[in-house]
């Protein structure tokens, strides 16, 4: 379908001025659609015959999904395959992962560590924003106990990992209103977790080795109505990682394929630290969502969050710097 | 009367001809069914030894549901192959055709998309997973299990998806091959050279082009040690940094660079004023003790630059060295010598397509030969303008392969003289706790500067710190589907 231009989209809206979608006008509403920038769901008067005609006109090529509640990240969104066509818009999530062999006092310092970070660049403050919760082997009540601490620790993006449905149910209740993100789907239980997700506001990552498997997964959750998905393919070499997610990020902007049109997830842990923080690199520059690594180390975080704001910085408007000295930046944020 | 009688003679004739026909076609069925059965008996009982009934029968519901067509099209067109089982072993003598008719689908073609009907639920969906299997060894479990053991490339993987067509960009134009360095045979004192370029397609997209070098890294060596120098590298090389010769020496045989680049910032009139002869010396010092190319890397004094390129292109003839660099306001002289000595040059543009294109255009204007041009569009270090280099190589590279052959050229980039020179690279720790222990932290800084560049287009990288380099190498290496193969002897 050839893509309506604003002035087409505005006739379908209600034209009211009504601002509740957060657009001063109707047409600046529509513009924002026509640019892919804005989801038709915001306006709340919109007609049916207007959704069922903009339909998938309305809906960004990559879902944006929001994590983490009420401190979190949004992620997708993206409109274009390399940042100087117009700018990438929402930077990459950036994590590390404990596991509940972890004793108390050892997942509370890596928690603390990771929580208490915070880089000042170019007048931005800078900051890691997941930590991942994995089950391996203790008893899904000691799961539960550590997802609990970590979320009292933590403000920010949960991720919670688990085989076991009912973990995953268990912990999308225990933190509703926190928008975790479950993880991960398969196809044995991508519907049943679809409806735990949608129930409990959680996004939901499914997993497969296999482009074929994830469309099905996809179009399992779409057909309950279920969009706050991540994609995690899983592959052999980093060859195949790099070229995956390029074929995954050309797919849904250029040949519209909705069942690509997801950020991605993807958990690093080559044994290496050094080269874990080498592929969380190549994640920021080709198309990650979400990148997770084992450990926290200042030493690989604060080039990674530069590489970050590096590549996500608007290459429209250059960065400004306040002209004054050290110190201003807190005053003006009171201010 | 005689017209009637010869159309009744004319129809039973041909009644007769067709029943002939009939006889003749059945007892041809039957004698090819005959002589099938007889061939397949001796496979059948082979087999029989070593693959379950199990297999047997998942095998045909694979060909039931996958191949039909295909077997009766390469076999005998006039036997349906699934009705040769008449005979009282049901099952058995099905398993070699089943064999077959999967082989028929397995060539890795990356045909199967919209022809193929879905398989049965009950067998993996690929078709070329059992027949692998089978192939390769006496099937030991139900195939049911077995999608996850078999280790596929990543371009069977991506040859098997069927949900939608892989979106591939084919590129019209391949980047220039440039060669460094010159063997005997050619003229120089190489024992190797190191090819650049070649590639139609961007870094690492081995899905939709061919890629025949991998990315090279290259360390440095200096005539003049810079005061400013980062304390890291001083305690990594040591006393090595003053004798430029030995240094060399490690960056090849302990750290494996595949190039040398020589920085003569002492031949600058106000940080040392070194004669072009000094310079001269130096490089064929370096080229007596490494066998790999060089790169003869001088500065921003125009005057002395030329004078000490023009000498050591002299000096050096035949050799291919790279001489970095050449940019707008002063390429002639340097020109040239490249020209006249038989060497490369580096075009250096300052992050900026237009003035990139324009230079390369200048240069194959004094008929430059295009396999001796890399381009230079200046290095920005990680958190100091990256971002520009980045987005201006990447803008470089598409345009060339979308057709622009004035910008299909090698690049390369100085990532060490730009990382060392960031703040990360010096401060302890202990004035920036957030940043972590230092020498990590400057590696890492190098690292991630290079990265994104190699994923942008570079070609050449020059490094300062020899475990940059090694991981740098362990993680390009890991984007080749084969692991890199490193330098063509």
């Amino acid at each position: 379908m050839a893509p309506l231009s604003g002035l087409q989209i505005q006739k379908l809206l209600p034209k009211t001025n009504c601002k509740e979608c957060g657009s001063n006008t109707c047409l600046a509403f529509a513009m924002k659609l026509a640019a892919k920038k804005a989801e038709l769901s915001a306006c709340p008067y919109v007609s049916e015959e207007a959704k069922a005609e903009l339909g998938a006109a309305a809906e960004p090529p990559i879902r944006t999904v929001k994590l983490g509640a009420p401190n979190g990240i949004t992620v997708g969104g993206e409109t274009v395959m390399f940042r100087h066509e117009k700018t990438f818009v929402n930077a990459m999530g950036l994590g590390i992962s404990v596991d509940d062999t972890l004793t108390d006092d050892e997942i509370e310092r890596r928690v603390k560590a990771i929580a208490e970070y915070r880089l000042e660049r170019v007048g931005e403050e800078l900051r890691p924003n997941v930590v991942s919760v994995a089950r391996k082997n203790g008893s899904s009540a000691r799961f539960l106990a550590v997802i609990q601490r970590v979320a009292e620790l933590w403000d920010q993006v949960v991720v919670v990992r688990s085989a076991e449905v009912s973990d995953l149910r268990a912990a999308a209740e225990a933190l509703r209103g926190r928008r975790p993100l479950l993880a991960s789907a398969t196809p044995d239980t991508v519907k049943e977790l679809g409806e735990i997700a949608k129930a409990n506001e959680a996004a939901l990552a499914v997993a497969s080795d296999e482009f074929d498997e994830l469309a099905e997964m996809v179009e399992t959750l779409r057909s309950i109505d279920f969009k706050d998905i991540l994609l995690e393919l899983s592959a052999d070499t980093l060859c195949e990682h790099v070229q995956n997610n390029t074929i995954i990020r050309r797919g849904a902007l250029k040949s519209g394929i909705k069942d690509l049109g997801y950020p991605m997830l993807r958990y690093i842990d080559t044994g290496n630290a050094l080269d874990d923080a080498v592929e969380a690199g190549i994640e920021i520059v080709k198309y990650g969502g979400v990148a997770i690594l084992p450990t926290f180390d200042p030493s690989t975080f604060v080039s990674l969050l530069a590489l970050r704001q590096n590549i996500y910085t608007d290459p429209q408007k250059p960065i400004q710097v306040e002209p004054c000295l050290r110190g201003c930046l807190s005053r003006s944020v009171k201010a | 009367m005689s017209a009637l009688f010869q159309q009744m003679v004319s129809s039973v004739s041909r009644q007769i001809a067709d029943s002939i026909k009939d006889k003749l076609a059945g007892e041809l069925r039957e004698m090819l069914k005959a002589d099938i059965q007889e061939k397949l008996r001796p496979i059948s009982s082979e087999l029989r030894q070593d693959i379950t009934r199990e297999v047997a029968a998942s095998l045909l519901g694979a060909i039931n549901g996958v191949a039909p067509a295909q077997t009766v099209q390469t076999k005998a067109p006039i036997v349906s192959v699934p009705s040769v089982p008449s005979a009282p072993e049901m099952k058995a003598p099905l398993a070699p055709v089943a064999h077959r008719a999967v082989e028929v689908v397995t060539p890795s073609s990356p045909a199967p998309k919209a022809e193929v009907p879905k398989p049965p639920a009950n067998v993996p969906a690929l078709a070329p997973a059992p027949a692998k299997e089978v192939a390769s060894k006496p099937v030991a479990s139900v195939p049911a299990s077995t999608k996850k053991q078999i280790v596929r490339s990543a371009e069977q993987k991506l040859a098997a998806v069927r949900s939608f067509a892989i979106p591939k960009e084919e590129s019209s134009e391949r980047i220039q091959e440039v060669k460094l360095g010159a063997t005997r045979e050619e003229g120089g004192t190489r024992g190797r050279t190191l090819a650049l370029g070649g590639q139609n397609c961007l870094a690492f997209h081995h899905f939709e082009g061919t890629i025949p070098h991998p990315p090279a890294f290259a360390l440095e060596v200096f005539d003049t040690v810079s005061a400013k120098l980062s304390p890291v590298l001083r305690e990594t090389w040591g006393d090595l940094l003053g004798n430029p010769v030995e240094m060399a020496k490690a960056c090849v045989e302990q750290h494996g660079a595949d190039a040398i680049s020589i920085r003569l910032e002492g031949t600058h009139p106000e940080k040392g004023g070194k004669s072009p002869e000094d310079a001269l010396a130096l490089v064929r010092g370096v080229l007596n003790a490494v066998d790999v190319p060089l790169i003869i890397t001088g500065h921003s004094h125009y005057d002395a630059t030329n004078e000490v390129m023009k000498a050591i292109a002299a000096g050096c003839k035949g050799e291919r060295l790279l001489l970095n660099w050449v940019e707008g306001d002063n390429y002639r002289t340097i020109a040239g010598a490249a020209l006249a000595y038989g060497h490369c040059l580096v075009a250096q543009s300052p992050i900026d397509v237009n003035l990139a294109k324009q230079l390369n255009i200048l240069l194959t204007n004094m008929d430059l030969p295009r396999d001796r041009i890399v381009m230079d569009p200046m290095t920005g270090a990680l958190g100091y303008g990256l971002e520009y280099t980045y987005s201006v190589m990447e803008r470089i590279r598409l345009t060339g392969l979308g057709g622009d052959a004035a910008l299909t050229f090698p690049m390369i980039a100085h990532v060490g003289q730009e990382a060392w020179k960031a703040k990360e690279g010096h401060a302890p720790e202990s004035a920036f706790p957030q940043w972590g222990d230092r020498a990590k932290r400057s590696v890492l800084w190098e690292i991630q500067t290079a990265m994104p560049l190699v994923l942008s287009g570079a070609d050449l990288v020059v490094l300062y710190h020899p475990e940059s380099l090694a991981a740098l190498r362990r993680n390009v290496a890991k984007l080749f589907p084969r692991g890199a193969e490193r330098m063509e002897k």
